[in-house]
């Protein structure tokens, strides 16, 4: 009986203690087995059915590498899985342990009472109802991957020192696990991780690189093959984001830390890639960490072998390295890449900052890019854009390569759009200006910092800052046929009003130039600059520009509906009113007053809409700058006080 | 393409100016009294070919067209270190070298005989420049050459030139001191007519506030003429810097002008100009801020132009540009803007927007200040119109009595009659009661009801 019992225990049910699928239990109705003693073998047997199902719950998952078919009552392996349940066989040890010891003592003393086994197990009733409550939570396939963590967490928080005990034993096992991954992620920047259960993976791209389909190679001539191969050299190095993976992050890893993790793998593998391309100028380096990589593997094995998971020292460990990998960063960035001398050629390229370059290049394209897009020009166009570069004579030519202009469509619909219906501003919404699209040709390692929503955040400033310079300097000829006709229009009766109009069109696009060139791009910058000098840290460089980027677009009010609507308008109108004057100029037009009229008349309106926006949000904080422009157009209070408004 | 532009520079005073003027560009782009490029400024992004062109041997030539009818100042350019600097067939003295003996007429009329010659010097110069943007011509309206010969090439240029700018540098007489050039209210009123009739723009250079700033702002007694011609080539180097370096905006004489003038006779600028220092003087280094710089602007002590109180009209600004040059903290063109406009330190005109611009332009890296940041003023502002005025009222008087009237009657343009000077007369006179009508909220009708 005594062998029944024990072997029982060992998981094996046999003829009288047998399994109802419960719990082991004892055959009832045994005559010699008094009640009480049936419920006595009943309660130690119960140990019996646990350990049975631990057994063979660590048998089916212990191995990750077993294939299994897709059956839905079963749960995807993993490590972490795998981890588990070695913790749980180390934690069912010294019940096996303790088996033996009761089997040496029935062999010495076949009438040990049942008692004795309740005595040497009682320990046990205390913790495998635990392990099995757990391992149910853990079959309800919800604590996946690292989620375990949290499991195994609130499972031990129950206060019972010998349940906490055995939690802890499987704990260290699965947080081996983890610190293995995370130390290959954190000093190789790799991802060991076939089952999807770290807390961190690689992103998903945002959107499919531009194939490279549309470069026909057949036809390009060879110095444009050369470009092609530069092209895709360069391509070569993946700046490979990685994100957090929430669903998995377990809860007694702030996010806060686990944002520090993602950032050092993600800059210990485009270390190694820039590596293994050669890209990097100093070649002794063959590691992000130098000459600190062993102390930080001392330090990440000490993690590993924690006792007791401390958050303090984990994030002081996470915090060391980090600043290590920043500061290695920061110097590949920011010193031998020249970040600053970067940043200012952008400036003057897709800001502008080049007046005289793109004075010359409006000048040789307004014309064909006044009309309706096509991709065909494109060539025409970086012919142009070259030829204004040269006579304006850029003595740094290496740069200039960088840039490349495109005409992008945005998904015209060209269906049915009858002829007649082509208004004038209709054509003006899809000149070829609002498609041109500035490249640049990023190189190592600035695909850090401009990433490609960075690069298209500049070629909104790009496209706007332009129309408002070619919008100027439309309006500067108006100004040149003016003077030169003054003599001859004096007689006209709308002479008086056409100087008025076009010098409040003019003074309106001046300041709101100026506004953009100083109160904003200069003054934005020079916060960037400050930025830059004075951190070491390459994040912050990252969150600097990031930052400056969006305060450009913000201050720039092309986030800001109403106002961005007002000033596109407004553009609109100068444009119409600068074809008047050209057309005005070629032969005189006396009917033309209505026309002058109404675009006179809509021009009021706008410039009073626009004051009446940009003086009901003055006051509040968030938006300072609005003021700013305010201050600039209505620096004499003319508009305030010709609308009416205080 | 870079928009060029052909310096004329005429008579005594022109061509005294232009020299300054040269010289001064020289130094900002490191180039020496030969036109080669200095070795420390080879890696420049500066915009030489504005101003400049190359010849073959590399030499940097000025796009600059230097005419007089008397060989004096011509010579002694001639002679001095810059000798070589400009091309020797853009120089030309008339061949009997008598000069136009300070008589606007003769000037002109000397000028129409010459005009073949001349411009068959301007059409090379055009024709070699890739997009000629305009004409800067330097004279002053006092003399005989540069206002006579001036108002010639004024008419011509515009004749032959339609499409192309014409800002001159105009040199108005001092009227502190008694001048040995009796007809000089004469030479004026003529030459006003023509910078308001074909000038796109007339940066006013008035001796009388040179002087005086000479004398006051920088302590020198006796100023000489070269030192006074050295604050004119601040103004003029300054006021072409944006053409010069890279910049965003104000790339081209259009953009630096058009913002300034928004009525077609209303183009004569002042300027000011601060902190002012000559080469004698070491300054005494007074900290310079954004504000600092704006306000001093706007201070009558350091604006170019004298104009006397003019108790009947309530003169004020039609537009304003600041070229602030050195180390500038963007975001503080803003706050001082805010607190010009808080002390109401420039009045505005009321009938249409005006404010202050300020452009941010790069400085030579040759030339060395003591101040960290400078500033130079252009401004439209009703208040000049009181320099004409008193030249009108000085006319009138050598007019009433008929006084010297004789060197201008042996011309054959006076020679029947006298109608073109009251002609240019009442020009003036409608130059200056249009600059007061801009005073008034009424202004944009005040045309108007004149043409009927």
């Amino acid at each position: 009986m005594l062998h029944e019992i024990l072997l029982a225990l060992s998981g094996y049910p046999g003829g009288i203690i047998v399994d109802d699928g419960k719990t082991f239990k004892v055959l009832p109705n045994l005559d010699f087995l008094h009640s009480g003693e049936a419920d006595l073998i009943n309660r130690v047997c119960r140990l019996g059915y646990y350990y049975y199902q631990f057994q063979s719950f660590a048998t089916k998952y212990l191995s990750t590498s077993k294939k299994r078919k897709d059956d839905p009552n079963e749960l995807r392996s993993g490590v972490y899985l795998s981890a588990f349940c070695v913790g749980l066989d180390n934690v069912l040890e010294p019940y096996r342990q303790a088996i033996l010891v009761i089997e040496q003592e029935v062999l010495r003393d076949s009438h040990l009472p049942i008692s004795y086994l309740q005595h040497q197990l009682e320990e046990y009733q205390m913790t495998f109802p635990v392990l099995a409550e757990t391992l149910s939570y853990l079959s309800s396939g919800k604590y996946y991957g690292c989620r375990i963590f949290d499991l195994l967490y609130q499972q031990q928080n129950c206060g019972i020192k010998s349940v906490e005990d055995c939690l802890q034993i499987i704990i260290n096992t699965c947080y081996k696990a983890m610190c293995k991954q995370l130390s290959t992620w954190l000093l190789h920047g790799f991802i060991v991780d076939r089952y999807e259960e770290f807390f961190i993976c690689q992103a998903r791209p945002l959107d499919q690189d531009e194939s490279d389909s549309n470069l026909d190679h057949s036809t390009a001539s060879g110095q444009e093959l050369i470009e092609i191969e530069s092209v895709r050299i360069m391509k070569e190095f993946k700046y490979l984001r990685y994100t957090l993976r929430s669903e998995v992050l377990p809860a007694h890893i702030p996010p806060r830390i686990a944002d520090k993790i993602v950032f050092i793998g993600e800059s210990v593998r485009i270390f190694e890639n820039a590596r293994e391309l050669s890209l990097l100028n100093n070649g002794e380096l063959n590691s992000i960490y130098g000459d600190k990589m062993n102390e930080i593997i001392v330090r990440l094995k000490s993690l590993s072998s924690q006792q007791v998971f401390s958050l303090s020292v984990f994030e002081e460990v996470i915090d060391e390295i980090r600043s290590t990998v920043a500061e290695s960063l920061w110097r590949i960035v920011v010193d031998d890449a020249n970040l600053v001398d970067h940043l200012k050629i952008l400036k003057e390229f897709f800001l502008l900052g080049r007046g005289e370059l793109f004075l010359a290049f409006i000048d040789q394209c307004n014309d064909f890019l006044k009309k309706p897009p096509s991709t065909i020009i494109e060539h025409d166009l970086n012919l142009a854009f070259q030829q204004a570069a040269h006579k304006i004579i850029l003595p740094d030519e290496d740069f200039l390569s960088q840039f490349h202009l495109k005409i992008i469509q945005p998904e015209v619909e060209q269906k049915n759009i009858p002829i007649e219906q082509q208004e004038s501003d209709r054509e003006e919404a899809e000149c070829g200006w609002t498609c041109l699209n500035l490249q640049y040709n990023v190189q190592w390692p600035l695909q850090l910092i401009l990433t490609k929503p960075i690069l298209e955040k500049y070629n909104v400033l790009f496209r706007f800052l332009i129309s408002v310079n070619r919008i100027q300097l439309e309006l500067q000829h108006c100004w040149k046929l003016q003077m030169q006709k003054r003599q001859e229009w004096q007689e006209q009766t709308q002479f008086r009003n056409i100087w008025n109009l076009r010098n409040h069109m003019a003074f309106l696009v001046d300041n709101l130039q100026y506004y953009l060139q100083v109160d904003v791009l200069e003054g934005q910058f020079t916060i960037l600059m400050d930025k830059i000098k004075s951190t070491k840290d390459f994040e912050h460089v990252r969150i600097a520009h990031d930052q400056f980027i969006s305060a450009l677009v913000g201050q720039s009010f092309r986030l800001l509906k109403p106002v961005s609507h007002c000033l596109d308008e407004i553009l609109n109108l100068c444009q119409r009113f600068c074809a008047f004057v050209n057309r005005q100029s070629d032969e005189v037009l006396e009917s033309s007053a209505e026309e002058f009229d109404e675009i006179s008349k809509c021009f009021e309106r706008q410039t009073s809409l626009l004051l009446k926006i940009l003086s009901s949000v003055r006051s509040h904080q968030a938006s300072p700058h609005l003021s700013q422009l305010l201050l600039r157009i209505d620096f004499n209070k003319f508009f305030s006080s010709s609308t009416g408004l205080s | 393409m870079p928009r060029e532009i052909i310096t004329l520079q005429l008579g005594q005073c022109g061509n005294q100016i232009g020299m300054e003027f040269w010289k001064r560009l020289c130094v900002e782009h490191g180039i020496n009294s030969e036109g080669m490029l200095e070795d420390f400024a080879t890696e420049g992004t500066d915009r030489k070919d504005v101003f400049f062109y190359q010849a073959d041997d590399e030499h940097y030539i000025p796009r600059a067209v230097l005419l007089d009818l008397e060989p004096r100042v011509i010579n002694m350019i001639l002679n001095s270190p810059y000798a070589n600097l400009y091309n020797p067939e853009n120089i030309y003295m008339s061949k009997h070298g008598g000069g136009a003996g300070n008589n606007w007429a003769s000037g002109y009329c000397q000028a129409e005989r010459l005009h073949e010659e001349v411009f068959d010097i301007i059409d090379r110069e055009a024709e070699g420049s890739d997009s000629l943007e305009g004409f800067v011509l330097c004279h002053s309206i006092a003399g005989g050459t540069g206002s006579g010969m001036g108002s010639y090439m004024l008419e011509k240029l515009n004749d032959r030139f339609p499409k192309k700018l014409i800002q001159t540098y105009s040199v108005f007489p001092n009227q502190d001191e008694i001048s040995d050039v009796v007809v000089q209210p004469y030479n004026s009123i003529l030459t006003l007519k023509r910078l308001t009739m074909n000038a796109d723009c007339v940066v006013v250079l008035d001796n009388t506030a040179l002087n005086r700033i000479a004398a006051d702002r920088l302590r020198m007694q006796n100023p000489s003429f070269s030192q006074v011609n050295q604050l004119v080539s601040t103004i003029m180097s300054v006021s072409t810097a944006t053409l010069r370096y890279p910049g965003y905006m104000n790339n081209d004489l259009i953009g630096l002008v058009a913002s300034l003038v928004p009525t077609p006779r209303l183009h004569f600028l002042m300027t000011g100009y601060t902190p002012l220092t000559t080469d004698q003087q070491v300054a005494n280094v007074r900290k310079t801020t954004v504000l600092d710089v704006m306000r001093r602007l706007l201070q009558p002590k350091n604006v170019m132009v004298s104009t006397p109180r003019d108790r009947k009209h309530n003169h004020c600004y039609i537009s304003i540009l600041n070229i602030i040059q050195g180390e500038v903290d963007p975001t503080q063109v803003h706050k001082s803007l805010q607190r010009i406009r808080e002390r109401k330190l420039a009045q505005f005109i009321p009938w249409g927007p005006a404010s202050i611009q300020v452009a941010l332009s790069r400085k030579s890296p040759y030339l060395q200040t003591t101040h960290r940041v400078s500033g130079l003023m252009m401004a439209n502002h009703t208040g000049i119109s009181s320099l004409f005025d008193s030249t009108c009222r000085q006319y009138d008087k050598l007019r009433k009595r008929e006084a010297f009237l004789e060197q201008f009657r042996k011309e054959s343009m006076f020679e029947e009659n006298l109608d073109e000077l009251d002609n240019s007369r009442e020009i003036v006179q409608q130059l200056i009661d249009e600059y007061h009508a801009a005073t008034e909220p009424s202004y944009l009708s005040w045309t108007a009801t004149k043409k009927v």
